[in-house]
């Protein structure tokens, strides 16, 4: 039974992954940056679902990286690019009517 | 090695080349970004567990589909399995059964009746065995590469364009005129079995036989109609016509209708067994001059060339009506291609 509600909240909670990993690249992030500042706004993401994640939005052509080797340890930054920037703006308003249609339909359910 | 190298050593061994060295890089920044700065190995523990399996973030970084025949394909491999497993078993039990009836001797008693009986069943149920294996082998590989390739029908349907209820009228007109019935099907396995079976066991079989005694009994081959050497050096050709006539038999069978593609696939069919079928009637090696002899003292009035030619013309005109008829009923609609598979 729990295992059936943790695959459920986590199919439930896919496809939001992408949209807070896109709204955190409008300036460049490198992967553990990214995790913290997903973190500091309760954003739980597994790391080994993140990192791939990045590579998957990057050959989507979303990402753009950028490999930093000025400083003693070298660091790929990843940021949004124009089509990833439109597609962001899409997808948030896409979010905003779905949760808000779902909402009115769970009548006042948990809007966190 | 260290732990961490071992580590990313673990993740890109089971990427493809090309990526490997970019992901190691990453990989190794990420986790020293992770670790504190004075870090021990419970650190460098605690870190690599949060990024878990190395299995299975490899599988994460990979796209390649990770199984071998997906959703698209799975029904019809199933179904492709089952109908293939059916198929081969019944020709395979077949060509035991019509074997072992034809190599029976005349013993008519109850015991000798019993042990064939006995050994033929035993027989069928191995080579079904040895059949299910090559069958269940072959599909999946045939279905493994359809899946790699991409080849999928309904894919190819959805590109060309979308779907509506209106393409059902097609379907349901176009079924019946060009529709194959499974019947046609199993008959001509049954008809590959049969002529397979008697033909590689033609020395015992085919020839001239005369009367020695009473009834069927004294039915006796005086001489065969092939020399069974030259025959047997036919073999790969034989061998290659039957598996084209099992092929098309089956591909009969899951297209259920006739289309340009399988006419033509039927065309060639016909040409090659024509071919094979002139140039073995007019090898002269290939039969027996006791059969012959006999056959000229029996009817001394026939010319030579008259009985191959009377073959020979016989099929060509069947083979003829074939072709034409399958090219016929794959013309009845032909605005329907894209339900065919190329």
């Amino acid at each position: 039974m729990s295992d059936l509600i943790l695959s459920l909240k986590t199919e439930l909670r896919r496809g939001t992954l992408t949209l807070a990993v896109l709204s955190q690249l409008q300036e460049p992030q490198y992967g553990y940056s990214l995790v913290q500042r997903l973190e500091e706004n309760n954003i739980m993401i597994d790391q080994s679902t993140l990192y791939p994640l990045l590579r998957r939005l990057e050959k989507q052509e979303l990402l753009t990286s950028q490999w930093d080797t000025s400083e003693n340890r070298p660091r790929k930054y990843y940021l949004l690019s124009e089509f990833g920037k439109e597609m962001f703006e899409e997808l948030k308003q896409e979010w905003f009517q779905t949760s808000m249609q779902l909402n009115s339909m769970l009548e006042g359910g948990d809007s966190k | 090695m260290n732990l961490q190298e071992c580590y990313i050593n673990e993740v890109t061994r089971r990427l493809p080349v090309k990526i490997r060295d970019d992901i190691a890089m990453e990989l190794r920044s990420i986790i020293e970004d992770m670790l504190p700065d004075e870090h021990t190995e419970e650190d460098l523990k605690k870190v690599l567990s949060k990024l878990g399996d190395p299995a299975k973030l490899a599988n994460e970084y990979q796209d390649k589909p990770r199984y071998i025949i997906g959703p698209d394909f799975y029904d019809s491999y199933i179904n492709v399995l089952i109908v293939a497993a059916i198929i081969s078993v019944v020709v395979s039990s077949l060509a035991l059964f019509v074997h072992g009836i034809m190599t029976f001797d005349e013993d008519k008693s109850l015991f000798a009746l019993l042990s064939l009986v006995g050994q033929l069943s035993l027989k069928m149920l191995l080579s079904s065995f040895n059949v299910l294996f090559q069958v269940f082998f072959w599909v999946t590989i045939v279905f493994i590469v359809l899946e790699r390739t991409g080849l999928s029908y309904e894919k190819g349907q959805n590109k060309k364009k979308p779907w509506t209820p209106d393409d059902l009228y097609q379907v349901e007109k176009v079924e019946k005129k060009r529709q194959i019935p499974k019947s046609e099907v199993f008959f001509s396995l049954f008809w590959t079995a049969l002529w397979a079976t008697i033909l590689f066991n033609a020395s015992n079989l085919i020839g001239w036989y005369e009367q020695t005694g009473e009834g069927l009994k004294g039915l006796k081959l005086e001489a065969p109609l092939f020399n069974q050497d030259v025959l047997y050096s036919y073999a790969p050709f034989l061998i290659l016509l039957i598996a084209i006539e099992i092929g098309l038999a089956i591909y009969k069978f899951f297209i259920g209708k006739w289309t340009k593609a399988l006419a033509v696939i039927n065309m060639v069919y016909h040409f090659f067994s024509l071919g094979l079928l002139c140039v073995m009637l007019t090898d002269s090696t290939l039969f027996n001059k006791a059969f012959t002899l006999k056959l000229f003292e029996a009817f001394k009035d026939v010319p030579a060339g008259w009985w191959i030619g009377t073959i020979i013309s016989t099929m060509v005109i069947f083979s003829i009506i074939d072709i034409i008829s399958g090219f016929n009923k794959a013309a009845a609609k032909t605005n329907i291609t894209n339900l065919q598979i190329k």
